[in-house]
């Protein structure tokens, strides 16, 4: 047990010797609630504002905007979303232009599609996991980031 | 270095704790408590010419500085939903005799927000002709009082409940008995009704229900508990909200109903005897008063007073031994003595100033329904 949490300091210091590298992606998380207006025509609008009054039942999008701010195609984006706590995800809205979507049940240890992933009971038993299993939203996406370009990733949460 | 590496230690260790117990959580069977921050942080994982990357956290602005733990949460603070239900817990009028002091009503508070309140909560009565079921208000109560239980169930009690001046928390989802404490007048009749309306507002939590909770006008201030009243509970006087729920409930009067009648018959006379004896001086005359309770509960106490001509005179020693009142009540007969002047037996029964006064100190009880007449009887003479 000593060990493994020397280890880890380890492999912390070696992280934290990176930090102050500037990295090639400018990473924005928001968090908007949909505001449903009337125009002067009776015509309804629905737009996105800074969430304010959330209460229990209400639902709150994120939406992670990730561009790429240096002078190499970043390859390999992947973009991790915790479903945070007190909030459960809003079945079939993680939606992400140009991304795979996984999740995961597990606090994001494991990450498989929505069909492919499963539960394990502590009995050994195995299932398949639910929205209101999912820990994680994961984006991957399938091109490289070009220098200069933006993609984003959405996806909703209900306040418990 | 050494704090910060130790810093990310700590972190890490949290993170992992995190992970293993977010799992575990159950979900919350009531609403996300007000004032509860939930955070959140994306985490982006890349690589440049096949060699991978530090991973980025994001920031509510945009983060582009490499390194676990180097972004910031994008959060905002769960504001508080101010909503509630009240019933009244009683299915009918409560019954009370007139005059009876203390009548207790029961409504039901449940805390259906998301944060602990009080309750501010006042009853008055309600104008005449309301129904409450089937109890119309006819009369009101006095003496109103509102006292809180110590919780959902238990019935009131004197030594458990609290004053409405001195109102508690109720934490959300959970229920508090309401107690509406009032007096029938004394003047009260059978059948009479007194109707009471409970209004309830919600109150900030330890202001002993005297900070009436009012919903946040515009913007919503960040990272504070804004507050929000539900649809369903709202009441809006000019550019204020607040809160207000009713609920009614009532008294029912229940009081004997006393009908009396009088019959005399001859019992004898000085020339036939018992057989057709005629109201001639000198006959016996016996006099049956007839008290019928009609009402829908007990008459206790019952006592008259009979103004006897002075033409005739009270006999003594008529009924058993030197009883001259016979009193038949509940099915029972029994006898007392009207001795001429003061009671001097102190039976409650004596002949003074040509009256007769029958108050017995075993009081004469005229229940409802079955035995619900009593009679009395008692002899003169024709002088």
């Amino acid at each position: 047990m000593k060990k493994s949490i020397a280890l880890l300091t380890l492999l912390l210091a070696s992280a934290t010797a990176l930090a102050a590298q500037s990295g090639s992606i400018l990473v924005k998380t928001v968090a908007e609630q949909e505001q449903v207006t009337t125009g002067a025509d009776g015509a309804r609008k629905t737009t996105l504002a800074p969430a304010s009054k959330v209460l229990p039942g209400k639902e709150v999008v994120y939406t992670v905007t990730f561009e790429n701010v240096g002078h190499d195609a970043a390859n390999d984006v992947v973009v991790t979303n915790p479903v945070p706590e007190h909030t459960s995800y809003v079945p079939g809205s993680a939606f992400g232009p140009g991304t795979d979507l996984l999740f995961s049940a597990d606090g994001g240890r494991s990450f498989a599609s929505a069909a492919a992933l499963e539960i394990h009971g502590a009995d050994g038993s195995v299932r398949a996991a639910g929205p209101e299993d999912y820990t994680h939203i994961r984006f991957v996406l399938k091109n490289s980031l070009t220098p200069g370009a933006v993609a984003f990733a959405r996806y909703r949460t209900i306040v418990k | 270095m050494t704090s910060v590496r130790k810093q990310l230690k700590i972190l890490a260790l949290a993170g992992l704790a995190l992970g293993l117990t977010a799992v575990a959580l159950p979900a919350a069977a009531t609403g996300t408590a007000a004032g509860t921050t939930i955070t959140n942080r994306a985490v982006v994982s890349y690589s440049v010419g096949g060699v991978a990357q530090t991973v980025i956290n994001s920031s509510p602005t945009g983060n582009s500085t490499a390194g676990v733990g180097l972004g910031a949460d994008t959060s905002f603070v769960v504001d508080r939903l101010v909503n509630y239900t009240l019933t009244t817990v009683d299915t009918t009028a409560i019954v009370g005799t007139p005059g009876q002091a203390a009548l207790v009503t029961t409504f039901l508070v449940t805390n259906t927000g998301n944060s602990t309140e009080s309750y501010n909560a006042v009853a008055a009565n309600l104008v005449g002709g309301t129904v409450f079921t089937t109890n119309t208000d006819t009369i009101d109560v006095a003496n109103i009082k509102v006292f809180f239980g110590p919780d959902g169930t238990t019935a009131y009690n004197a030594g458990t409940a609290v004053a409405a001046t001195s109102a508690p928390d109720v934490a959300q989802d959970t229920g508090r008995r309401i107690f509406v404490i009032a007096d029938l007048p004394v003047a009260a009749t059978n059948g009479a009704g007194a109707n009471v309306r409970l209004t309830v507002k919600a109150a900030t939590a330890t202001s002993l229900g005297a900070t009436i909770e009012t919903a946040t006008n515009g913007a919503d201030t960040a990272g504070s508990v804004d507050v929000v009243i539900a649809s369903a509970v709202a009441s809006t006087a000019g550019s204020v909200t607040t809160s207000v729920r009713t609920s009614d409930s009532g008294y029912a009067v229940q009081a004997p109903t006393l009908s009396v009648a009088k019959t005399e018959a001859v019992v004898s006379d000085p020339v036939n005897g018992t057989t057709n004896p005629k109201a001639i001086p000198g006959a016996t005359v016996e006099y049956t008063l007839t008290i019928t309770n009609t009402g829908a509960v007990a008459a206790n106490g019952v006592s008259f007073t009979d103004p006897v001509s002075n033409v005739l005179t009270l006999l003594q020693n008529t009924y058993s031994g030197t009883s001259n009142v016979s009193i038949t009540a509940a099915g029972l007969t029994r006898y007392c003595v009207a001795e001429a002047g003061a009671d001097g037996n102190a039976d409650g029964c004596f002949f003074s100033a040509n009256t007769l006064t029958v108050n017995p100190t075993t009081p004469i009880v005229i229940p409802s329904g079955a035995n619900n007449v009593a009679t009395v009887k008692y002899r003169v003479t024709i002088n």
